[in-house]
């Protein structure tokens, strides 16, 4: 077998060569740009600098292009190894040899691996040593921000072993040959989606599994379904049945979507608060145009024309809100291992003149690195400044994407950068919320959220520029004022600290944990809007009403109006849901839960799972009839009619791509239409008839030589 | 002296689609023989090679080559069967020497002696890569390679395709060296008769995938027989003769080829009265065409086109 | 030793081919008695045939009585023994007479000139195998 390795990997070197020098080369421009945008910025420009890749090795470009590097290498490199022999026929003259097909498929998988390994490791184990050495890249590094191109180099192995199975197969046309690569498709897009790295490295193992088995079969039976050994066959199923699972799924979205434009056609319902305090009812109906009225009933008018206001105008009016999200325990919303090794170990805080300063979750402090040495300065803490990392220890809260800072829970401040310290604008007491009578533990009367008004709300209403936005908002003079949410106020605080309004947080957290702030025309007045949460909607069935609260200046409460919630009602599923389901295997269906990070069993979509075994037991019996025409052992029509009535159409698909079908010619016995891979005739027993003899045959016993 | 055949098969069949390539195959070859397998092209041989060897497999029926399941050939059985493809195809970017130093690896009983004896007679350098090497070295390559583990049982499809006269001589000393050792087998088709006729002990045809002669030279020439019958006038129709293959009716003449010529059929055709019935013999080629070309009354192919003024 | 050769493709097939080329090589005197024989395997390799053919072929002549195998040291020609009747002699000739005689008369050839002819021949072969 080292005989083989050594051939493998000498016959494929020009295609790991050119691998080599690609990744190489792509590696390198990145290094390159890392380099050319760190120099200028030392220079004072920052117009090179990529902000998106300040640690090139979790910049989505390069993270995208290992991604592509290794799937399309690994797929071109396990198909040639197969191709080489296919082409010019010398499949045979690999396989017969004293060697089992085990032996030689593992020589192939071996070589092909140590190629793989080499040409994809070397050069990213090269950028991962640039990236390690300090003084290279400004930027804080995890070892843990290394598990995506981990992962992505071993979801290459299994585009690998999926273009080593197109290379394998014998089949009728190409793209049955290519289903394969729908597995490692899969594989690739499961892997960024799980909660946990060590949850993706399973998914990768059990595709390669099933792609192996599926090669190693195919190695035995010379890429044919028939004449594997058992374990083989449902493996290939396996790889298939990924692929045809996307193509009757694009072909149900390319028919009922894009030809018949099936749509989701639901009626949507919201309110709307205009600038001047007034509240709205919308209703769009599909394929009418809007309704819109206020709480009496009253249509809005357009004031120009006088007629019924049109939702793009009306949408002009609308104000457009500041929205935070307050938390009040450690609880951090846990991104999926990806997004975490991308997005939650460190985050990009700012620039001072020559130091990049970054909030790195780990020392939960905000860490500045030298623009020219490209190494670490300090650390800026609770206590200030310290030369390395993690300082006395003490740890400050700092949301991503937020200026302010917050010590201990309770006091919010600025990070001066330039000087190296914070300032303190704001602190909680317990007399806050003992005045307001709430009987609160004292370890919750924490800052659940800060919102600086300069980053504008999440729900515009209408396209406008980003200073007319602020003016919305705030009004000029007022764009470094910062939103407060503490678990009994919600206040408004001025850029050096001096509170502008309080206003009580009722109702309170945790029911109602979604708070919009916005400005209304009105000199000084401003609008709160506080919204019950998704959980607490599902338990009460949507009777909880959201409020709005309309303000002067001061604080004083104005208005309070509540509002039914009308965009909650129990879950219903459009049409264009339903049909897609008939498109999806039942098993994958009853799993959707999953994916939204809901409690599964209690969550499943169950008309949605009936479409799908509805689509399922149509299929089932012309799977059955299948087995039955053409006579396929009672175990075999069990397991394909199983295996329909878990996988639906996909199923019945893979069915048709991976079972071979024999001939069937008419028994002379029975005049029936028999199976010609079966000895007996499956009606009446008799055997086949020998080919007619013509007279003119000639037969001898022949004698061994002497 | 192990007596059971080197191959074996009873109702091998495959098919390809609807068609079945081979039909119905029921081959016993023994020990120590060189047996040639003859049919037109597209009659099934090499595909019946490549069931036999593992290659490909049955749609229905059974064999053994070397005493082995031929769907499950176990190593040890490999290393003892030498197999040469009609294409002789190796890797292109192997050396001579390469490629001996690849198969020498896997193979417990290589005889390098052999390989490089082999090489040599053909004139290879061990340096040359296989891309730059002519049809016929290519040929004397894959033989050196295939001789070389010393091979009890050799497949040979279609050895001698492509091949320049001198290697195609090569190729024939080669199995005729080989059966110095009683114990080795020659399995090998062909369209070469000459070869077949110089080489080979018995003979078995496959007539479109079904398997209508399996015997020894001697009794296949006997077998076929040519008879003349010359007639004063036109001669007269001629009535059912079993084992008739072909007939050419020339202005006072019969010539037919028939299988099993006995008394029986000689009565049939005396009753004709022909002025004259003489038997002529007739070459292995001779004898291997008109087995094989379509049976009846036949012209010459392309006579019809000239009728036409 | 004796320069055999064969055709591939004749009516005759290689064993007769070799056994007739013996028988006239031994009647016309180029071969006589205990002359040595190539061996059964020297001779197929040299002619790039079959071991068995020339095998069949020896055992022809070896029941002619024309060769026979000596123990350890090869085939030799033998003493011709008289192993064809009177009548098999005549059965043998038969059709090889017929074959001279018509070619003759489709040449043109007279009696008379093949009768001259003939005793031409049977005296250059007298006189050949007197000369030895």
């Amino acid at each position: 077998m080292k005989a083989l390795i050594q051939k493998e990997l000498r016959e494929n070197l020009k295609l790991a060569v050119l691998g080599l020098i690609v990744i190489s080369a792509i590696l390198a421009i990145e290094i390159h740009s890392y380099s050319l945008g760190m120099k200028s910025l030392a220079a004072g420009r920052s117009e090179y600098v990529n902000w998106s890749a300040l640690q090139p090795l979790v910049s989505p470009e390069l993270l995208m292009l290992v991604a592509y590097f290794c799937a399309i290498f690994g797929a071109l490199l396990g198909w040639f190894q197969i191709h080489n022999e296919r082409h010019r026929d010398l499949w045979a003259f690999l396989v017969h040899r004293p060697a089992t097909r085990t032996q030689i498929f593992l020589g192939k998988l071996v070589g092909g691996l140590v190629l793989y390994v080499l040409v994809t490791g070397m050069p990213l184990a090269g950028l991962v040593l640039w990236a390690v050495v300090p003084g290279h890249v400004a930027a804080p590094f995890e070892w843990q921000m290394l598990s995506p191109i981990a992962l992505f180099l071993l979801s290459g192995v299994i585009y690998y072993l999926a273009g080593m199975l197109t290379g394998l197969r014998q089949a009728r046309w190409y793209g049955s040959r290519a289903l394969g690569l729908g597995l490692a498709v899969l594989v690739s897009v499961e892997i960024m989606d799980v909660p946990y790295a060590w949850q993706a490295l399973g998914v990768v193992l059990i595709g390669g599994s099933i792609l192996a088995l599926a090669i190693w079969g195919g190695f035995h039976s010379n890429g044919f379904y028939r004449g594997q050994p058992a374990p083989g066959k449902p493996a290939l199923v396996a790889a298939l049945t990924p692929g045809c699972a996307f193509l009757v799924f694009l072909a149900f979205a390319f028919v009922f979507l894009g030809l018949l434009h099936l749509r989701d056609e639901s009626t949507d319902r919201h309110f709307q608060v205009t600038r001047d305090g007034a509240i709205y009812k919308v209703i769009r109906q599909p394929g009418q145009p809007a309704e819109i009225a206020d709480l009496e009933g009253k249509p809005a008018l357009d004031p120009n024309t006088g007629r019924p206001a049109k939702l793009e105008d009306f949408n002009k009016r609308a104000c457009n809100w500041i929205s935070v999200n307050p938390r009040f325990d450690n609880h951090r919303y846990r991104y999926r291992w990806y997004g975490a090794a991308r997005n939650e170990l460190f985050n990009y805080y700012g620039t001072t003149p020559d130091t990049l300063w970054y909030n790195w979750n780990r020392y939960g402090r905000l860490v500045g690195y030298d623009v020219k040495t490209r190494q670490v300065i300090g650390s800026l803490g609770p206590e200030g400044f310290a030369s390395d990392l993690s300082g006395n220890g003490s740890r400050l809260r700092i949301e991503s994407g937020r200026a302010q800072v917050i010590v201990d829970g309770r006091i919010l401040c600025t990070p001066d950068l330039e000087h190296r310290d914070l300032k303190e604008l704001f602190t909680v007491t317990n007399e806050d919320c003992a005045a307001a009578s709430l009987a609160t533990n004292p370890a919750e009367c924490v800052i659940g959220a800060v919102a600086p008004v300069s980053m504008y709300g999440s729900y515009m209403a209408s396209p406008g520029s980003y200073i007319e936005h602020l003016n919305l908002i705030v009004g000029s003079g007022r764009e470094n004022d910062i939103l407060v949410v503490t678990r009994c106020f919600i206040r408004l605080i001025a850029a050096d600290g001096t509170v502008v309004w309080t206003v009580p947080y009722q109702p309170a957290y945790p029911d109602y944990n979604q708070v919009r702030v916005t400005r209304l025309e009105a000199t000084n007045q401003f609008a709160l809007w506080l919204e019950p949460s998704w959980l607490i909607q599902e338990k009460t069935g949507g009777k909880l009403a959201s409020h709005v609260i309309q303000i002067d200046g001061q604080g004083q409460v104005l208005k309070n109006i509540e509002l039914p919630d009308l965009s909650y009602h129990p879950r219903t599923y459009s049409a264009q849901d339903k049909i897609m389901c008939v498109s999806l295997p039942p098993v994958v269906t009853a799993i959707i839960p999953l994916f939204s990070e809901q409690p599964w069993l209690k969550n499943i979509p169950w008309v949605l799972v009936g479409c799908s075994l509805a689509a399922a037991l149509v299929c089932l019996p012309f799977g059955w009839w299948l087995g039955c025409r053409y006579s396929l052992s009672l175990p075999a029509r069990v397991g394909w009619s199983v295996f329909i009535l878990f996988l639906g159409i996909p199923g019945l698909l893979a069915l048709l791509c991976a079972e071979e079908w024999p001939a069937r010619e008419i028994c002379p016995a029975c005049q029936n239409l028999r199976v010609v891979d079966r000895e007996k005739c499956e009606h009446c027993g008799a055997d086949f008839r020998p080919p007619e003899k013509t007279g003119a045959e000639i037969f001898e016993p022949l004698a061994a030589a002497k | 002296m192990n007596e059971s055949p080197v191959i074996q098969t009873r109702g091998l069949t495959r098919y390809f689609g609807a068609k079945a390539a081979v039909h119905d195959l029921n081959l016993e070859m023994p020990r120590g023989c060189v047996y040639a397998f003859l049919g037109r092209n597209g009659s099934g041989k090499t595909t019946t090679i490549r069931l036999l060897l593992g290659l490909l497999e049955p749609t229905r029926g059974e064999g053994t080559i070397l005493g082995h399941d031929i769907r499950h050939l176990p190593p040890e059985a490999r290393a003892r069967i030498g197999y040469l493809t009609e294409e002789h195809q190796l890797y292109g970017w192997m050396t001579v020497r390469q490629c001996g130093e690849f198969q020498s690896k896997f193979y417990p009983r290589w005889n390098e002696k052999i390989f490089r004896g082999v090489t040599g007679h053909f004139n290879l350098k061990p340096a040359t890569v296989v891309k730059n090497l002519s049809r016929g070295e290519r040929a004397g390559l894959c033989l050196a390679l295939t001789l070389a583990p010393e091979p009890e049982l050799l497949v040979l499809d279609d050895p001698a395709l492509g091949l320049d006269p001198v290697a195609h001589r090569s190729l024939m000393e080669s199995m005729i060296y080989l059966t110095r050792r009683s114990d080795r087998t020659i399995f090998f088709s062909s369209h070469q008769l000459a070869d077949v006729e110089r080489v080979a002990d018995y003979l078995a045809i496959l007539d479109r995938s079904v398997l209508r002669v399996s015997c020894s030279l001697e009794t296949f020439r006997s077998s076929v027989r040519q008879v003349r019958l010359q007639f004063p006038g036109t001669p007269p129709p001629l009535p059912a003769i079993p084992g008739l293959l072909q007939v050419f009716r020339t202005e006072s003449e019969l010539r037919l080829t028939c299988v099993h010529y006995n008394g029986a059929t000689e009565q049939t055709l005396r009753a004709l009265s022909p002025a004259q019935l003489d038997l002529e013999p007739l070459s292995l080629e001779d004898a291997f065409i008109s087995y094989l070309g379509e049976r009846g009354e036949k012209s010459f192919i392309l006579s019809e086109t000239e009728a036409q003024p | 030793m004796i320069n055999l050769n064969i055709n591939t493709g004749s009516n005759t097939p290689i064993y007769r081919q070799i056994t007739d080329q013996v028988r006239l090589a031994v009647a016309s005197g180029r071969l006589t008695v205990d002359d040595p024989l190539p061996s059964i395997r020297a001779l197929a390799e040299r002619l790039v045939i079959n071991p068995n053919t020339v095998a069949r072929a020896y055992a022809d002549l070896a029941r002619e009585g024309l060769i026979e195998s000596r123990a350890g040291r090869g085939v030799f020609v033998t003493r011709k023994r008289k192993m064809f009747t009177r009548e098999e002699g005549w059965r043998r000739l038969e059709p090889l007479m017929e074959t001279v005689i018509g070619e003759a008369m489709v040449l043109d050839f007279t009696p008379q000139e093949l009768r001259e002819a003939f005793e031409k021949k049977l005296a250059q072969w007298k006189n050949a195998k007197g000369g030895d």
